[in-house]
This record gives C-alpha cells, sequence and structure tokens, in this order.
C-alpha cells in the first residue's frame, strides 16, 4: 500500500507522532538510489514484472515485484558485477527467472530515483516484525542521471504474511484517522509520467490506427514517420551497442521504411521516393556486416550443441573470430553514422516527411482513399507471391527462394502497416499464415548464407592464424549440418506452400482485400 | 518445487541449527522457502521469533488446505516464510494413522508447489508414522551425525528402516555436525565414515559457540555472526546441498 503525502511535510515529525501513538520502532534511516530496470522494449514489464535495484550503504537488494500483485515480492541479491545480460548471471533463481523473459537483450535503467528513506517497523512482545512504514522523499532523475526533481513524498505499508489483523489496525488508522488516501499509482509509474513516457513506452511492431478514408498520401507519410521515430530510437543503443537489438530494430524499422517507399506506389513524389529508396538501401548496406556478426554470435550455442561433444571446444576459436570481428564491423559501421551522409540523409528525410502542402503535380494515387491503396497493394503483392511460390520446384535454384522469401516480406510489412483498416482477427489470421510460410523461407536462406558465410570465415581465419586443424573440422562439420538442415527446410517448402495456398487462405485473402472485383486468385492446376 | 527433510532419530545433533540455516542460506539466494517445524518443542519456531501456534492444530492442517495457508508466516528475512510448530503436533501420529496412508504428508504439501521453491521440514527425533511420511514426502533427508558411536548406531538404524521398507537409500544425504577437530574419535570417524557411506556430504559443521548463541540472538548465525568458522561452513554445505537438489 502507498499513500501520498503532501509536500511540505515534516517527515521526521510525522515519523516521531506515529511511533508514538502507534509504538512504531524507528530504526535507521537511508538514502537510496532505486534503479527500475527493464530491457529497452519493456520484456520484464510484458511479463508483469517489476525489477528494483535499491542501493545503499549496506543495503543492496533486487526486488522483483509481480506487477499485478499476484504473489510476495521476492529479494534476490545484488550480483557484483553490473546489472546487464542474464548470460552474464551466475546460475540460480535470479538467472532462472531472468534468462527467459529477457533473452539476447540486456537490462538497462529505465528510470532512477534517489530516496530517503525512514522505516518505522511494528514488532510484537517477541521482538518479530509484524509489519513496516516507510516514510520517504524522493528525487527523480533523467535519462542522464543529471537532471533532479522532487516527487510527492510517500508513506508505503509493507504486511508480512500470517499477521493481517496488525495491517489492517495499520490501514485502519492511516484512512480513518490521519484521512490519507491509498494511491492508484506506483512510484515508478508516477517517476515515467514526470518525465512524460508510459511503461511500455517502445515496441518495435508496427501499431497504427488508420483512417481508411483519408488521402493515401497522408497516411504512407504517417507509416513512414512511425517508422523513422522507431530507427531513431534506437541510433544511441546501436552506436553504443548496448545489446544486439537496437541494431536489429533500426535495421527493421529501415527496411520498412524502403518497402513502404517501393511498394505503395504512385502515392509520393517519385523523385524523392527514389532518393531516399537508395539512400536506405545504403543504410542497410553499411548495418549489414555488423548485423551478420551478431547474428552468428547470437547463434554460436545453437552451433556448439550441433557438434558432438569432443568437437565442442574446438570451435571456440571462432567465437573470437566472431567477436573481434564483430567489433571491428561496429567501428566501421558507428563512423558511417557519424558520416555527413547519413547526417543528410536524416536532415533530407525529415524535411521529406514534414511535408504537408499537396505538391503542384500529386502522383495518381496520392488522393486515394488509403483502404483502396491497402487493398490493391496487398492484393497484388499477394498474387504476385502465390505466382512465384507456385513456380518454385525441388530443383529450382536458391535464389529463387530468396526472391519469394523478399516477396512474402514485402508482403507482410503491407500487412502489418494497413492491419488497422482489416477486422483484426481476420487479418491476423492471415499474417499468421504468412508467418509460417516466411519462417521456413527464411530458415532456408538464413543457412543458405551461414553455409556460404562459415566457408568464407575459414578462409579468413587461416590467414589470421585463428583455430587449429580441429577447429577447421569442427567447422567443416557444422557446415555438413548446417546442410542437412537447409535440405529439410526445402523438403518442408512444399508442405507450407501448400498450406498458405490452399482454398481457404486463398478465399481469405481475396474476401479481406479483394472483395469487389470480379477477377479471383484460381486455384492451383 | 523440492522438500528436504532434516532428521535423525536422535536429538542434540544440530538438527534444527542446520534447518534454519540452510532455509536462511536459500532463501537468501532468492529461492522461495517454507520452513515447517514439525517439532512440538519449537526450538526453529523460537528462533524465528513466531508464536508456537497453529489455528485449528494439526488436525486442521491436515484436513483443510486453507488452514495450511492460513496458518504460514513470515519470517523477519526475505523469500522465508514459517509454518510453525503447535503442541498438538505431539499428537501427529495419531492423526496420520487416523489418514492411513504414508503419504498424507505428501498431499498436504501439494499446493504449495507453484508457491514455493524449496520446503525444509525440521522434524523431531525419534521413528514414527510422522517419520515415515516425512520420508515419502521428501526428496531428500539431510542427517546431522555427531562422530560418536551412538550417532552412528541409530544412522545404521535409520539405514536398517529405509531397507526395510524398501525406501531409496541414496536420498540420506549424512553430514558431520558439532565437530570438535580436538578430539581424537571425531576425527577418526570423519575421515573413515565417508569411505564406508560414500552418500556423505564433504562439509561438515564444528562444534560452534556462535551456533550456540543462535538460541539467544534468535536468529540464524549468518545474520550475526557472517564470517565465523560455523557461518562459512554452512556456506559451504549449502553449495553442497544446493547442488544435489538440481541434480534429483
Amino acid at each position: 500500500m502507498r499513500y501520498l503525502l503532501d509536500h511540505d511535510i515534516d517527515l521526521a515529525a510525522f515519523a516521531q507522532d506515529l511511533c508514538k501513538k502507534r509504538s512504531l520502532t524507528a530504526l535507521s534511516p537511508l538514502n537510496i538510489q532505486r534503479q527500475f530496470m527493464d530491457s529497452f522494449d519493456w520484456r520484464l514489464y510484458k511479463a508483469n514484472v517489476a525489477l528494483e535495484l535499491e542501493l545503499a550503504p549496506g543495503h543492496r537488494k533486487l526486488l522483483w515485484k509481480l506487477t499485478d500483485n499476484s504473489s510476495p515480492d521476492l529479494v534476490f541479491p545484488v550480483p557484483r558485477a553490473k546489472l546487464g545480460f542474464a548470460a552474464d548471471l551466475r546460475e540460480g533463481p535470479l538467472k532462472d527467472r531472468l534468462a527467459p523473459l529477457l533473452e539476447m537483450r540486456k537490462l538497462i535503467a529505465q528510470l532512477t530515483i534517489t530516496t530517503h528513506r525512514q522505516p518505522l517497523c511494528l514488532r510484537d512482545q517477541e521482538g518479530k516484525t509484524l509489519l513496516t512504514l516507510n516514510l520517504e522523499h524522493h528525487q527523480l532523475q533523467d535519462a542522464d542521471g543529471q537532471k533532479v526533481e522532487p516527487l510527492p513524498p510517500c508513506l508505503t505499508v509493507e504486511a508480512v504474511r500470517g499477521y493481517d489483523n496488525a495491517f489492517a489496525v495499520c490501514i485502519d488508522y492511516l484512512e480513518n484517522k490521519l484521512q490519507l488516501s491509498p494511491s492508484d499509482t506506483s512510484l515508478f509509474q508516477d517517476g515515467l509520467v514526470r518525465l512524460g513516457r508510459y511503461a511500455g513506452d517502445y515496441s518495435s511492431k508496427v501499431k497504427l490506427v488508420l483512417e481508411p478514408s483519408l488521402p493515401a498520401a497522408e497516411t504512407t507519410r504517417t507509416i513512414l514517420r512511425t517508422l523513422y521515430t522507431t530507427m531513431l530510437r534506437n541510433e544511441s543503443g546501436t552506436i553504443q551497442d548496448i545489446d544486439s537489438e537496437f541494431l536489429h530494430d533500426f535495421r527493421v524499422a529501415g527496411r520498412r521504411t524502403r518497402s513502404a517507399l517501393s511498394q505503395i506506389k504512385n502515392v509520393l513524389p517519385q523523385t524523392e521516393v527514389d532518393i531516399f529508396k537508395s539512400e536506405f538501401a545504403w543504410l542497410g548496406q553499411i548495418t549489414g556486416p555488423t548485423r551478420d556478426m551478431d547474428v552468428y554470435l547470437l547463434d554460436f550455442e545453437k552451433y556448439r550443441n550441433l557438434l558432438p561433444e569432443l568437437l565442442k571446444p574446438a570451435l571456440d576459436p571462432l567465437k573470437t573470430f566472431l567477436t573481434r570481428h564483430q567489433r571491428s564491423e561496429q567501428q566501421k559501421m558507428v563512423r558511417a553514422l557519424r558520416s555527413k551522409r547519413y547526417r543528410d540523409l536524416k536532415k533530407n528525410y525529415t524535411a521529406f516527411l514534414e511535408q504537408e502542402t499537396p505538391d503542384s503535380e500529386p502522383p495518381a494515387k496520392a488522393q486515394q482513399p488509403t483502404k483502396k491503396t491497402a487493398d490493391q497493394r496487398i492484393w497484388k503483392t499477394y498474387c504476385r507471391l502465390v505466382e512465384e511460390g507456385r513456380a518454385i520446384h525441388p530443383e529450382s535454384p536458391a535464389e529463387d527462394l530468396h526472391e519469394l522469401r523478399k516477396t512474402g516480406k514485402k508482403l507482410r510489412y503491407l500487412m502489418e502497416f494497413f492491419q488497422s483498416l482489416y477486422p483484426a482477427e481476420d487479418i491476423k489470421a492471415l499474417i499468421k499464415s504468412l508467418k509460417l510460410l516466411q519462417e521456413n523461407l527464411g530458415n532456408f536462406q538464413d543457412l543458405e548464407v551461414q553455409t556460404h558465410a562459415l566457408q568464407g570465415f575459414a578462409n579468413q581465419m587461416q590467414q589470421e592464424k585463428i583455430g587449429s586443424v580441429d577447429t577447421f573440422l569442427a567447422m567443416g562439420a557444422l557446415c555438413l549440418h548446417l546442410n542437412e538442415q537447409q535440405q529439410q527446410a526445402r523438403t518442408e517448402f512444399a508442405e507450407r506452400f501448400a498450406a498458405f495456398d490452399d482454398d481457404i487462405n486463398r478465399d481469405a485473402f481475396q474476401q479481406l482485400f479483394h472483395k469487389t472485383s470480379r477477377s479471383s486468385m484460381k486455384s492451383k492446376g | 518445487m523440492k522438500t528436504l527433510a532434516i532428521y535423525n532419530i536422535k536429538g542434540g545433533v544440530g538438527k534444527t541449527a542446520t534447518a534454519v540455516n540452510m532455509a536462511y542460506l536459500a532463501a537468501r539466494e532468492g529461492q522461495r522457502v517454507l520452513f515447517w517445524d514439525l517439532d512440538p518443542q519449537g526450538s526453529s519456531t523460537y528462533y524465528f521469533r513466531i508464536q508456537p501456534k497453529v489455528k485449528g492444530g494439526s488436525k486442521g492442517l491436515f484436513s483443510a488446505k486453507h488452514k495450511l495457508l492460513e496458518s504460514i508466516k513470515g519470517t523477519d528475512y526475505p523469500n522465508l516464510d514459517l509454518l510453525p510448530a503447535d503442541f498438538s503436533y505431539r499428537k501427529l501420529d495419531h492423526t496420520l494413522m487416523g489418514a492411513k496412508k504414508r503419504n498424507s504428508l505428501r498431499q498436504v504439501l501439494k499446493p504449495l508447489r507453484d508457491e514455493y521453491d524449496l520446503v525444509i521440514l525440521d522434524c523431531p527425533p525419534s521413528i514414527s508414522v510422522l517419520s515415515e511420511n516425512v520420508f515419502t514426502a521428501s526428496d531428500a533427508l539431510m542427517v546431522p551425525l555427531i562422530p560418536t558411536t551412538l550417532s552412528l548406531r541409530t544412522f545404521e538404524q535409520l539405514l536398517k528402516f529405509f531397507r526395510d521398507k524398501k525406501l531409496d537409500l541414496d536420498r540420506i544425504w549424512p553430514f558431520f555436525s558439532m565437530v570438535d577437530r580436538r578430539k581424537k574419535l571425531h576425527r577418526d570417524i570423519v575421515e573413515i565414515f565417508p569411505g564406508e557411506y560414500p552418500g556423505t556430504m564433504d562439509y561438515a559443521i564444528p562444534n560452534s559457540t556462535h551456533v550456540e548463541l543462535m538460541g539467544l540472538k534468535r536468529s540464524p548465525v549468518h545474520s550475526f555472526a557472517p564470517r565465523c568458522p560455523a557461518a562459512i561452513a554452512y556456506d559451504g554445505l549449502w553449495t553442497e546441498l544446493r547442488e544435489r537438489l538440481e541434480n534429483l
């Protein structure tokens, strides 16, 4: 329970009064630095968890709270090393809880508050604590840990299991005698609000609510602006290399931008569209090698586990090689992200997105209602995907499957951009069916790239004198495994595509995106 | 959820001290621990400064799930709860005999599965219907042994009971407690016994004034003497115990 107190309250006098009237014992006051930890994309919050680090001389606690209060708080010892990746934690209950939620993401302090806390204890004649009251003053820090501003002082009541009566008496006193009202927000929420933020204020997913009748040009700019915001929010984490997912989300937002620019045709001025398409393609190129290295490092344990026990340690030099190259690629990428070209891209693109006045000669479909554009673009891309998919046969070259994957991605992005224009359940089901196909195509392509990359790495490692004969033997064995998996993915393709291209799915696509037209997508054969 | 019993047929072997310190160390690491003081003498309950009283007594605990949940008390240590002792526990044998099942205790603990990671049963000495229930309900038994002939004799009795009842002997984990290195007999037994009983735990707890002081301080040894030899030995014993529990 938490009660807000007046800003000008004299906490010492209030504490003294409470102690006298309620037979409480004052414990030593503490000045605590409190960090509210989560991943950048709020993975703990999404799992109903609030993780709070409390640091004061002689007081080091890591509190694991469930935001729905469905079970009591857990207290963990604070690890010696700075909190970051779950993988770096010692084996134990904290790692067991954090690892599946965080995966590859790093814990960051979403909010920092300095609290002056005066604990007051209610004890029985045996000296057993029945409940604790904390009188607290708070100072909020901003993201840079610089600006400090006060938050309202508060009183919290910590109940102890099995001592309900003591708790009820205390609450009755606070609410009926002192006329305090319980707060329905947490300190963490209050702090975020003061910074103009809220819990869960970042997600890499495209969540837009679009208006079907608005001109397509206006909607497209809204989509592009949202993607650009996501990109910019990941920029600093990408440059600092906080964790691999900042770059991943930065790249996905860029790829979606490219896709929106090229797929939503004849809506925005073509000359500028062409320029930005090429500039965002450049952005994809300069960030690609670092992402590749990140992916190999993320998958490293998976690779190791494919090998027999005897060969596993032999693969370690590959990790050394990947780590080293990840660092150098990261440095190269950071240089590019600090270049004039990138700064110009941002400046010009911001100006482009802010254009509101219609051009003198607007593109043909600029004024067309959004829904019509969405229907047309999704239907057309869907037909292309089906056509390309049906042309695939067991001997088709890997490039054909790669092209099909790219078309699938374009379709998925379009469906995600315009999702809010369609009944939620219907479009979700279709995106899901597409995801299943994409998963297979993604696997196939990744395995193709990885096998070739491993061959390239082996050459480079020899030149750089990293690894022994056993290392190359292990890498060879790994290539064989990856190749086997790739063959399996190819075998599975026919089945996955048939499931995507079945009558029910086809009708559903038609029903949702091509209802008005007489022509329809013919079934296979 | 793992259930661990701290048990010996013989009393005065350091059972309660071990149970309290193991529970404290497990909770300090972030495990959710429930400590059940099954001994009507209520020594552990006294250490935790909690009243040795359970509403409805032992009968209530074994008849209704809510009685068990209502009786749990939070201790002064994070993540560590206590199911207190009650004078009615002296009649537990009678209650359990009425239940006619040696897995009644296991059934009672079932609803706590999601709430706790570890349940520690601090058992009274003697061999009884309750002990049999403890053996069935526990994943493992830690048996404190003072390195004396008499103590080893009672350990043999426990092994014989397990053999007779066809229970799994690998779940019995003896360790030495109250070891006085100045005594030759203690040194000899500590050296020879693990060869005869390979399941013996590596860490031994020395005879210690600090452990005796737990009664006076009414708290685990780590909370008032975290660097004394006994606390260091308990740290080692806990590390070994945690590994064994993980590998069960």
